[in-house]
């Protein structure tokens, strides 16, 4: 057993959702066979070499609930901005793709700032590559809000 | 009326606005990568309210559990189908629409 701390982990987090789920506590079978199954995908996991930091990033969790009433903030900033234009009879847009730089380390930590992106309405992540995401925008303030790269600094903090 | 009931058409109606604003987002934009921008509000923050509405008239707290998880679950499903989407676009050269191209206006 090399990755013990991951595997305990995915073992709490597919108990807790298995319980969320069934919420069969009182059937001592369900109970039973709930845990086998558990216990048999932790283990194949195991096997397939997934239980590393990327499979399962369980140190970015504790900050990761740091970082979702900033982002939900954010998502609702962007919906209003998207919404008037939306309305608005003149259809006030500027559609243009940007590169924007990112200097994120770790895998999970990109995947998250390139899906906050895409969660706020007006930027789309497109491609990442090494050093740079490819964004449509909708407007220009969507991409020089990008390049000011307040979110990218929330997002850091992931890494501690 | 309960306070309750009150509270979930206050956040079933801002959902439904914000979906309705997707759709017709969807209608009016001039190309594919700026109807994703729309598409995405109804991704994003309408099924979220429309959600967090539902949970307030609940009564079973295990089902309010599984309700925000759907809600979250969804958080993170919705803009990865969104990029992938885009990407695939992208790759067949999809050229975006910009301002001044013809068929644009409203």
């Amino acid at each position: 057993m090399l990755q013990m701390m991951p595997a305990l982990f995915l073992f709490l987090l597919l108990g807790a959702y298995w319980a969320l789920l069934s919420g069969q506590f009182h059937n001592g079978f369900l109970l039973v066979v709930g845990l086998l199954c558990i216990t048999f995908v932790v283990w194949m996991g195991q096997r397939m070499g997934l239980l590393d930091d990327e499979g399962v990033p369980v140190r970015f969790y504790p900050r990761a609930i740091l970082y979702v009433p900033y982002l939900a903030w954010q998502v609702l900033l962007s919906n209003w901005d998207v919404f008037k234009r939306t309305w608005s009879s003149s259809l006030p847009i500027d559609p243009r793709m940007a590169r924007i730089p990112y200097s994120t380390r770790h895998a999970f930590v990109t995947t998250t700032y390139a899906n906050s992106i895409t969660l706020t309405p007006g930027t789309v992540t497109v491609s990442v590559d090494d050093k740079t995401m490819l964004i449509h925008c909708l407007t220009q303030d969507g991409e020089d809000g990008l390049l000011e790269g307040d979110m990218e600094r929330h997002v850091k903090r992931l890494e501690g | 009326m309960q306070v309750t009931e009150i509270v979930t058409t206050v956040f079933l109606a801002l959902g439904c606005i914000i979906s309705v604003t997707g759709a017709y987002g969807l209608l009016r934009m001039p190309d594919f990568y700026t109807r994703l921008h729309t598409a995405g509000k109804t991704d994003s923050l309408g099924q979220l309210l429309i959600f967090i509405g539902l949970v307030f008239v609940t009564p079973d707290l295990l089902t309010q559990l599984k309700l925000v998880m759907v809600a979250l679950i969804l958080m993170i499903a919705a803009p990865t189908a969104t990029h992938a989407i885009t990407k695939a676009a992208h790759l067949h050269d999809l050229r975006p629409w910009t301002k001044g191209d013809p068929g644009g206006e409203p």
